[in-house]
């Protein structure tokens, strides 16, 4: 599909800071013939949804414990369980580096020792902008240590795509155009074009002298100052309204704020959507082994213990507190799910929102103990009129890689599979 | 040990591969050891490939320091880095959206503080003197870049300070060039053109090319003055007047940084199981916060340098000194009185021996509250003797951290006897690192240990606690080799491979010989694998 520079006009009736965002977009043809283009969203929290008996609905879609707070949004929401990630067969290590296999539907590529590795290809987040033109937003508390097991998003093998962790900053350079005053943007813009011409002066005569292995870097690093300069120069800026509102600067190091933060993640996320900034975006609230120490009593949730910790001891002790902490901890992320969800639902779009013109894709990498062989995952809003939710799907067994195409699919996209195709089976029909 | 010396090169790289139940599959090369010994003598020179590899995190923040004087640590904002074999790599990934704009971003800022507080660092020309600016602004790039600029390059940065001094200011014409200066590949890679001559033998790297080498390796950071002058002057093809550039630089100050981070790197107190996000539980450690655990690594950093700068220089001293340099919040750990409340020598209890019974990393390798035989066997295993373990099986239960049974379990005990015995040698100590009579089962402790022979380790025998152990280590060849392999590895960036298998086993013989840190951070700077470059291919 090529990629197809948006025209982004908006007009916007911003009234504050609780304003419903209405922007108006071009007729901008998409398979679905909408108003509104669909957009995807991807949702990764860390650890297991527990057990298939902690997840399973109950009749009428009745939601357990643990995802009670969806229930304002169940009649969004899909659940799809019984998921198997099939690559996890070939895979030297499973378990927590399963969250490389995840989005790609690769095994990972391992450079060096242990847990030196990365996904060994591209993530559907990446696939799909690339398809819409755009850049997709990253965000997300991913964890500070370098290997493969924090990292979901990548643009291609070996090519982690690192989750931005201060939203303050996501917000700066994502409504950068937006926030600095005219008068100020246009001289700011003639400074960086001056030095990122001279520095591209630089790369471009560097290149051609490096041996084939090593230039594969510095073309990618060309590419990817190109499309700064891009971003940096040629926003839609002047001229221009876009009601929206830069979250409160948080240390994004400190385990208090971690739920703030991974809210005002999800704002900037909303808004950039809302905006028509990117139409893609993920967030990734934890890396594969957890996101922090969830002493955070305004949340209702009070552990003295890691979240790693929390998540093992459920299996390793399994006392009545083990069990009662486990299910506060996936209440929690599922808390955090529901914010996104009000969240999307409360921009009005037309006749509908944001979320009724969005694919949110809820995953996580395990199913239980390390295991991968019951997993659940999600999908909500609307797609454009091709997703209902208020419902149970069981997959059967069936690759979680046939849910990527069935995401894909959704997005208007007319592929079969993903990935590798012998861990696939076939899009996973949700009508 | 009856083998000769240099049959322990083959020896210890061999993969304990066959010693696992596992699936390998596709995982990392073994290292050298799946080729016979090599013949080095009369042999041409030979260096593995060093890839195109980006700064890591310490070395950008001591570039600003050094270039502009600018101690705020930008980079500590940064991605992590990339690691390979344990130690700071970033050669793999290709940079990304998040990673150029945090370069970008950090550029403009570092650019703006220079120019606002530090001007004379810069240039202390009156700004109207152009011709003197443009020489300033030359030396700082020459500095930056670790070579002198081409004609192009400076003619660019020169156009670049004379349009925007003119359709601005001088001052926003200095920011924009050091911004520039921060922003090009010359800084931010570890460029190395010098082609290799007629075929594919690997070229003595350039004059400049070895500066640039030996200060990010002996000080983290950019080359001084002093030896961009030799450079210029084209001595560092010298050997020996490259040794005495590296004593030089070994005894500055600056090298310091490079000591402590091989140290924290090799102890694993970085990267997967990190001292400074590890989780303890508070109602069995209340003690812990981030206080404490930056005085572990301070700890262990002094020490490092003491013993390598300052010290003996001895890896022995390293694996059994009776003492350390602790706090009066590390004292109260080591059930020690304090000799002051700053971090001053101190001497420990005699089941305590060097860098093994540390806090910083008996508390790294182990859980919240339970220890852990896996990571402090693995650390000996792994970083002591240079024998990788495979990863666990599949599926299997990993909840119990320390499950005797695994030494009965046909599908553990192949690999969980190469760690768990020596693992529980550190039952001693709990997972702070404080002394203990009983294990975290409350049973009493039982010191013996062996080391599992997977048949090609030269250490054998029992051993009754950790000191004992730290003996046996000492006195060990492989140890030493290992360790020597180690250095290599930090110094390179990288894991070796069969070219680098001469220089390696040189560095190994004069470090199985004399046991001398200092002897063998001098000798993997004069190896060929560290002065020569192998491009791989002609552009």
């Amino acid at each position: 599909m090529t990629a197809r520079k948006l025209s982004r006009r908006h007009l916007l009736a911003g009234l504050g800071a609780s304003a419903a965002l209405i922007p108006l977009f071009n007729r901008i043809p998409s398979a679905h013939a909408a108003d509104f283009p669909t957009r995807l969203v991807i949702y990764y929290t860390p650890h297991e949804p527990i057990g298939k008996s902690y997840w399973q609905p109950g009749p009428g879609f009745q939601l357990t414990e643990m995802l009670a707070p969806l229930n304002p949004h169940k009649s969004k929401i899909l659940m799809v369980g019984d998921i198997d990630v099939v690559s996890r067969h070939d895979a030297l290590r499973a378990g927590h580096n399963l969250i490389g296999h995840i989005l790609t539907n690769q095994l990972n590529s391992y450079f060096g020792a242990d847990y030196e590795f990365y996904a060994g290809g591209m993530s559907i987040d990446h696939y799909v902008a690339q398809a819409l033109g755009v850049t997709p937003l990253v965000l997300g508390l991913a964890g500070g240590t370098p290997y493969g097991i924090n990292r979901l998003s990548y643009t291609g093998k070996d090519q982690p795509f690192h989750p931005e962790k201060d939203p303050t900053a996501a917000y700066q350079s994502s409504f950068a155009d937006f926030i600095v005053p005219a008068e100020q943007l246009a001289e700011l813009r003639a400074k960086r074009k001056r030095v990122l011409d001279t520095v591209g002066l630089q790369l471009n005569r560097l290149s051609p002298r490096l041996p084939a292995e090593d230039r594969i870097k510095l073309d990618h690093h060309i590419e990817q100052a190109n499309a700064l300069e891009d971003r940096l120069l040629n926003g839609t800026g002047s001229g221009l309204s876009c009601s929206k509102v830069a979250p409160g600067p948080l240390d994004p190091d400190i385990n208090a704020n971690i739920p703030q933060l991974s809210r005002n993640h999800i704002d900037v996320l909303v808004q950039a959507l809302a905006c028509d900034i990117t139409r893609v975006g993920t967030l990734q609230l934890g890396g594969s082994g957890g996101i922090g120490t969830p002493q955070w009593p305004s949340e209702g949730i009070d552990i003295a213990k890691d979240d790693h910790d929390i998540a093992h001891d459920f299996y390793l002790l399994g006392g009545a507190q083990e069990i009662a902490d486990r299910i506060a901890l996936e209440r929690y992320h599922n808390q955090q799910f529901a914010y996104l969800l009000a969240r999307l639902d409360a921009v009005q779009e037309g006749d509908g929102t944001l979320l009724d013109h969005t694919v949110v894709f809820y995953v996580k990498s395990m199913s239980h103990n390390h295991d991968a062989d019951e997993v659940m995952m999600m999908l909500a809003g609307g797609a454009n009129g091709a997703l209902s939710g208020g419902r149970y799907l069981s997959a059967g067994g069936g690759a979680s890689a046939d849910l990527l195409v069935t995401v894909l699919n959704l997005m208007g996209m007319s592929d079969t599979s993903y990935g590798n195709p012998s861990y696939c089976t076939g899009p996973l029909n949700v009508s | 040990m009856g083998q000769p010396r240099w049959a322990l090169v083959a020896l210890v790289a061999i993969a304990s591969v066959a010693a696992c139940v596992g699936d390998i599959g596709d995982g990392p090369e073994a290292p050298i050891g799946q080729h016979d010994s090599p013949v080095c003598e009369g042999a041409p020179p030979n260096a593995g490939r060093t890839p195109l590899r980006r700064l890591s995190r310490i070395e950008y923040n001591n570039a600003v320091r050094d270039l502009l004087g600018d101690t705020s640590r930008p980079a500590d904002a940064f991605i992590a880095d990339e690691m390979v074999a344990g130690f700071a790599s970033n050669t793999y990934a290709l940079i990304d959206k998040t990673g150029l704009e945090d370069y970008f971003y950090a550029a403009e800022s570092i650019a703006k503080s220079a120019v606002a507080q530090r001007r004379e660092v810069i240039t202390s020309c009156d700004l109207s003197d152009t011709a003197c600016v443009h020489r300033d602004l030359a030396a700082l790039a020459r500095r930056a870049f670790r070579q002198p600029l081409d004609e192009d390059t400076k003619r660019e940065l020169f156009a670049l300070y004379d349009s925007s001094a003119s359709d601005w200011n001088p001052r926003t014409a200095l920011e924009l060039v050091i911004t520039s200066v921060l922003l090009s590949p010359h800084f931010l890679y570890h460029v190395e053109l010098t082609p290799a001559e007629a075929g594919q033998l690997p070229a003595l790297l350039s004059n400049y090319e070895l500066a640039a080498r030996l200060s990010f390796f002996l000080w983290s950071s950019v080359p001084d003055d002093e030896l961009l002058a030799a450079a210029e002057r084209g001595q560092l093809h010298d050997r020996l007047f490259l040794a005495t550039q590296v004593e030089r630089m070994l005894a500055h100050e600056n090298a310091r940084d490079t000591i402590a981070s091989f140290g924290a790197q090799w102890l694993g107190l970085e990267g997967g199981h990190s001292l400074s996000s590890a989780y303890k539980d508070p109602a069995v450690f209340p003690q812990w916060d981030p206080d404490l655990a930056a005085a572990m690594r301070t700890e262990t950093d002094t020490f490092f340098n003491h013993v390598v700068m300052g010290g003996d220089h001895a890896l022995a001293t390293l694996l059994l000194a009776d003492y350390s340099f602790i706090n009066s919040d590390l004292a109260e750990l080591y059930g020690v009185s304090p000799n002051s409340t700053d971090f001053s020598k101190t001497s420990l209890p005699d089941d305590r021996a060097g860098v093994l019974t540390q806090a910083s990393l008996l508390t790294a390798k182990a859980h919240a509250r339970a220890i852990s035989w896996v990571l402090r066997g693995k650390f000996v295993r792994e970083r002591l003797l240079c024998e990788p373990v495979a990863g666990p099986p599949n599926n299997v239960d990993m909840n119990q951290p320390n499950d005797p049974d695994r030494l009965k379990d046909p599908h553990c005990k192949s690999c969980h006897l190469l760690m768990d015995p020596i693992g529980r040698t550190f039952d001693a100590f709990d997972a702070l690192g404080r002394s203990r009579d009983v294990d975290d089962n409350g049973d009493p402790i039982n010191l013996d240990g062996t080391i599992e022979n997977a048949g090609q380790t030269d250490v054998t025998g029992g051993y009754r606690g950790v000191r004992e152990l730290a003996e046996k280590l000492a006195a060990s060849d492989q140890v030493a080799a290992c360790f020597a392999r180690e250095w290599f590895r930090f110094a390179n960036h990288r894991q070796e491979s069969a070219d680098d298998a001469c220089s390696i086993q040189q560095v190994q013989q004069r470090f199985a010989e004399t046991g001398n840190i200092r002897d063998l951070i001098l000798d993997i700077a004069l190896s060929d694998a560290f002065r020569y470059h192998h491009t791989g291919d002609t552009p």
